[in-house]
C-alpha cells in the first residue's frame, strides 16, 4: 500500500454488470471480490435469458445493490445492458458510485445512447445547432 | 459533496454582468464539446482494447477447450476471490478561463499489475505510458492471481488477455473522471442558464 500517494489510497471496489466475456475479462484483471456472505461485485447477464422480464428485474436489482454498497466506487456496465435498465440508470444522479457505460464485443459503442452524452446534448436546443 | 454547491454558485453568479455571463457560457460550452469528444474517443479506445482482450480469451478457449474459460471457473468461496485491483477517488479542480472553477471527482484504479514509476521518462503520453509499463506484480504469481482459476499451466493468450483487461481498467478510471468533469460542466451551464433566464424575465 505504500506505493500509493496518501491522498488517493485505494480501497474501494469496481463492480461490473455485463455479458460473460466482459465479466470474465475484468475478473481476470483482478476486480472480483466475494465477501463472507458470498455477495459478489459482478453480475453476469445470461444471453440465453436476455431480455426476458425476469432477467431485466434481476439486472435492475443487481444495479441497485451495487449503488447501495458503500465499498463500490465505479460501476461498469455494458451499454446494451444499460439500455435495458435505462430508466434506473437515468435516475442515478449521485456522483459516487460513478456509472460507466462500456461497449462489448457484440455491441459497438453508440454515443447517442450514452446517458451522460444525451444529457449534455439535451442542454442545447435545435436553435443552438443552427 | 461537490454536487451540493449549486445554490451558492447561483448567488455568486448574480453579480456578474451579462457579457461575463455569456463569455462564461461560451467557455463552458466549448469545454463541454471538448469533454464529449474525449469521452467518445476514450470509449472507442476501450472498445478496441476489449475486442483485443476477448479475442485473446477466444484463443485461450481454443487451446484449453470450449467451456474452460467461462464463469464456471470463477470461485464461489470467499477465500478464492479477493479483489487485487482497487480504486479510489479524490476531489479535483479545474480553472476554465479566469474565474470559472470546476470541481469534480478524479478516479484512479490501482491494478494488480504494478505500474512502474513513470517520472523517469516523461516523453510518452500519460495513459499510454502506464499501459506500456504494465508489468505483472510478483505478488500476482501467488494464489491470488485470477489466472490460477483456469489452471496451473495456462496459455499465453490468457496472460495477454489479463494484461489487456488490466489496461482497460486504467482507461475506465480515466473515462469516469472525464465524465465527472463533464457532469460538473453541465451543472454549471444549467446554473448560468437559470441566472440568464431570470435576468431576461426581469
Amino acid at each position: 500500500m505504500s506505493d500509493f500517494p496518501s491522498s488517493a489510497r485505494p480501497g474501494k471496489l469496481l463492480a461490473i454488470i455485463g455479458d460473460e466475456d466482459t465479466c470474465v475479462g475484468f475478473l481476470l484483471g483482478g476486480i472480483g471480490q466475494l465477501d463472507k456472505h458470498r455477495k459478489s461485485n459482478f453480475f453476469v447477464v445470461d444471453k440465453s435469458l436476455y431480455p426476458s422480464a425476469t432477467n431485466i428485474e434481476e439486472i435492475e436489482n443487481a444495479f441497485q445493490q451495487f449503488v447501495k454498497r458503500d465499498d463500490v466506487d465505479i460501476i461498469l456496465i455494458n451499454q446494451h445492458v444499460a439500455e435495458v435498465i435505462r430508466n434506473v440508470i437515468d435516475r442515478h444522479t449521485s456522483p459516487i458510485p460513478a456509472v460507466l457505460e462500456i461497449p462489448s464485443k457484440d455491441y459497438p459503442y453508440d454515443p447517442s445512447k450514452d446517458s451522460i452524452l444525451r444529457r449534455a446534448k439535451g442542454m442545447y436546443t435545435a436553435e443552438d445547432f443552427r | 459533496m461537490l454536487w451540493e454547491m449549486s445554490a451558492s454558485h447561483i448567488e455568486e453568479s448574480q453579480d456578474v454582468t451579462s457579457q461575463d455571463l455569456d463569455e462564461k457560457l461560451d467557455l463552458l460550452s466549448l469545454q463541454c464539446l471538448f469533454l464529449m469528444n474525449q469521452v467518445i474517443s476514450m470509449k472507442v479506445d476501450i472498445e478496441r482494447r476489449m475486442k483485443e482482450g476477448t479475442g485473446m480469451l477466444a484463443k485461450a478457449r481454443y487451446v484449453m477447450g470450449g467451456s474452460s474459460v467461462s464463469t464456471l471457473q470463477i470461485p464461489s468461496e470467499e477465500a478464492g476471490m479477493t479483489a487485487s485491483t482497487l480504486s479510489s477517488f479524490e476531489e479535483s479542480e479545474r480553472m476554465i478561463g479566469k474565474s470559472l472553477r470546476l470541481k469534480y471527482y478524479n478516479f484512479r484504479v490501482f491494478p494488480s499489475a504494478k505500474v512502474k514509476d513513470d517520472t523517469e521518462d516523461e516523453v510518452k503520453d500519460g495513459i499510454e505510458q502506464k499501459l506500456s509499463n504494465l508489468q505483472l506484480d510478483p505478488r500476482q504469481s501467488q494464489a491470488s492471481n485470477p489466472l490460477r482459476w483456469f489452471g496451473v499451466l495456462v496459455p499465453n493468450s490468457l496472460r495477454e488477455a489479463q494484461k489487456i483487461f488490466g489496461g482497460v481498467l486504467l482507461l475506465c478510471a480515466e473515462c469516469s473522471s472525464i465524465e465527472s468533469e463533464l457532469e460538473a460542466v453541465i451543472r454549471e451551464i444549467d446554473i448560468l442558464n437559470q441566472v440568464k433566464s431570470n435576468r431576461q424575465q426581469k
